[in-house]
């Protein structure tokens, strides 16, 4: 099979699968990207044209924007391993390269769609200064090229870390002998968290090299050559990605079959811990509902733990925004409240899906359906007010009111 | 006594006709097969006593109660084992039958007392998502069987099961129906009908071809041990998947 059978198949098979146009790549575009748009334009336009709303403008855009390919850096190593045809793709006789290019072109698409958002969001932008505009798009497409080039090669190298055996080498080596019982089994947990840390680092680095270049977007005096971090940024992304087709693309059959592997093990093992106070608070307020959100938040505990560490990050930011006040706090204010938002969004259609929720089984058992909506509502409710809600309330309080 | 009541139950999927206008009463303590080639209707008929899917035409009653007018009630008297069976992967085994348990109002002492009785309260603390093929049937058996439930549906649950475990579910089955309790399973191991039915209902393009009980039931199981797939045959064209 070739790369372009590959790709016609999973691209049938996406097509089968998916929501409909209004949920395709070009209406995400157009929405998020109008989105975008409308709010950097609302920037632009709070006092007459002058470099402070450009500068404005330009923060509000530079928010969205990194929230957007914050996300889609996220999705880069579900869209190379961390998929349900994994475990089968492996099994067949498919070239590794080919499997390789199919899971490129997954990312070249959605880096595509993200950069679109982007473009369309910086429109605005090109009403008052073009050349404004056209410094956002070198940081868009810079981006888009990280997205589709350089987190795919290293969210592979990093599994082909795995296939070596050399992430399980170091994590051995950082943390295991305080922790090593005779009796107990070495557990896959670290080296699979590693194949999403990595990527995660590299993520962060792209992230912060942008916001280094950020001053240069409204020609503001920068120490460092901004053109030159993004090109230089750009040459790297197509660096890592033509190496690692080079020398790792051959062996994602293997990579693909460890991974898998890897994360059969670690989800064989689930961590079981009672419920926490505040469950127990929620749950006593909940009535008939009760019953669903302890299932449901006993289930979101094992299954998305990343809620958990998300949530706590933005909780962190708007807690010391709050205690920091630094001058510009909007920008912050607002990636992360948007930012969180978005995951909430998320979060809520993932827990009316499998394995959170199974409609087969909730049909057959004495549970009104309004009761397990009501329960979904309480879990979201609860993670938003406990990790955005008061430490933003806390930070506006302490920026506006104190 | 009749503890669950079809009448004219007729279930479309798009243009085709899954289930065409079958009724029939299922009796307390009465063990029945529901056998057919694939694609006659069983899972559909299934389904829709448990109350997964809605019926195009017709009523379901459990117990008196019925399904669209008073489904909450009918529901927590029903113990559906689906096909596949639909486990909280993230759950332990004790986790995800207790989760059914409560929801059914059961005691929280019955959940052990079921995976004892199936013989799976060894796994208690294993995931469901590590769970093998057979292992997994037994799981979905014990979430049907926990709790108040008079009305047991069994899609294919007892295909997969190593003879020990066939055994145990045969026995709890058994035991149920002689508390009150009415089974309606699906299934093609023919064998299974032979040695535990009480009645065989035999379904062919979404209606009812063939129902067999009591003496007339006897006399058919009396003929040999290929007496049931002799009657299936009998009764079926092979003509492939409808």
């Amino acid at each position: 099979m070739t790369g372009a059978e590959l790709i016609r198949w999973s691209r049938q098979h996406e097509a089968r699968a998916g929501r409909g146009w209004w949920a395709g790549a070009p209406m995400i575009a157009v929405v998020f990207g109008g989105a975008l748009a409308a709010w950097v334009y609302a920037r632009m336009t709070i006092s007459t044209a002058s470099p402070i709303t450009a500068t404005a403008a330009s923060h509000a855009w530079l928010a969205g924007v990194v929230a957007a390919f914050g996300l889609a850096f996220l999705r880069v190593p579900f869209l190379v391993y961390w998929r349900a045809d994994a475990p089968l793709l492996a099994q067949l006789p498919i070239a590794g390269r080919v499997l390789f290019d199919a899971a490129l072109a997954r990312c070249v698409r959605a880096a595509a769609t993200t950069t679109a958002i982007a473009v369309i969001g910086a429109g605005p932008l090109a009403l008052v200064d073009v050349e404004l505009a056209l410094r956002h798009l070198a940081v868009a497409g810079t981006l888009g090229l990280a997205a589709a080039a350089l987190l795919p090669a290293v969210t592979v190298w990093a599994a082909s870390l795995v296939d070596q055996g050399i992430l399980a080498a170091v994590t051995a080596m950082g943390g295991a002998p305080a922790k090593t019982t005779p009796t107990a089994t070495p557990a896959p947990a670290q080296s699979s968290a590693l194949l999403g840390a990595v990527p995660g680092f590299a993520a962060t680095i792209v992230v912060v090299i942008v916001l280094l270049a950020n001053p240069w977007l409204v020609r503001a005096p920068i120490k460092l050559s901004a053109p030159g971090l993004l090109a230089a940024l750009a040459a790297a992304s197509l660096a890592a990605l033509a190496a690692v087709r080079a020398r790792v693309a051959d062996r994602m059959g293997t990579i693909l079959r460890d991974v898998s592997a890897l994360d059969r093990q670690r989800l064989a093992t689930l961590e079981i811990l009672p419920p926490t106070a505040i469950e127990r608070a929620i749950a006593r307020l909940l009535g008939d509902a009760a019953l669903p959100y302890r299932k449901d938040a006993q289930l979101v505990r094992r299954r998305y733990p990343m809620a958990f560490a998300l949530g706590a990050l933005a909780f962190l930011v708007l807690a010391i925004v709050g205690l920091a006040r630094p001058a510009e706090p909007e920008g912050w204010l607002v990636v992360t409240t948007v930012g969180a938002s978005a995951y909430a969004i998320t979060l809520a259609a993932r827990l009316r899906r499998p394995p959170i929720e199974l409609p087969r089984v909730s049909a057959t058992l004495p549970i009104e359906p309004a009761a397990i909506g009501r329960a979904k509502l309480a879990w979201l409710g609860g993670w938003y007010a406990i990790f955005v809600l008061v430490p933003g309330l806390f930070a506006t309080l302490r920026l506006w009111v104190f | 006594m009749t503890l669950a009541k079809l009448a004219d139950l007729t279930i479309h999927y798009g243009q085709r006709l899954a289930v065409d206008g079958l009724s029939l009463e299922l009796a307390a303590g009465e063990i029945t097969l529901l056998l057919g080639p694939n694609g006659a209707g069983k899972s559909t008929t299934l389904s829709a006593i448990a109350g997964v899917i809605m019926p195009s035409r017709g009523t379901i009653t459990v117990a008196g109660q019925d399904l669209a007018t008073a489904p909450r009630s009918a529901r927590g008297k029903v113990g559906f084992a689906d096909q596949p069976p639909q486990l909280y992967e993230f759950f332990t085994v004790e986790e995800h039958v207790g989760f059914v348990a409560a929801a059914r109002g059961a005691d929280p002492a019955v959940v052990m007392a079921t995976l004892v009785d199936l013989g799976i309260d060894k796994i208690a603390k294993r995931p469901c998502r590590e769970l093998s093929f057979g292992m997994r049937q037994r799981v979905g058996l014990a979430a049907a069987l926990v709790g108040p439930v008079e009305l047991v549906l069994l899609d294919e649950t007892l295909n997969g099961l190593d003879p020990h475990a066939a055994r145990a579910a045969r026995a709890t089955l058994r035991t149920r129906a002689e508390r009150g309790a009415a089974v309606l399973m699906s299934t093609h191991l023919l064998g299974v009908a032979e040695r535990m039915c009480d009645r065989i209902l035999v379904m062919d393009k979404g209606k009812l071809v063939a129902d067999r009980r009591g003496a007339e039931l006897a006399a058919l199981l009396a003929q040999g041990p290929s007496a049931v797939e002799d009657f299936y045959v009998s009764l079926i064209a092979d003509e492939g998947p409808a």
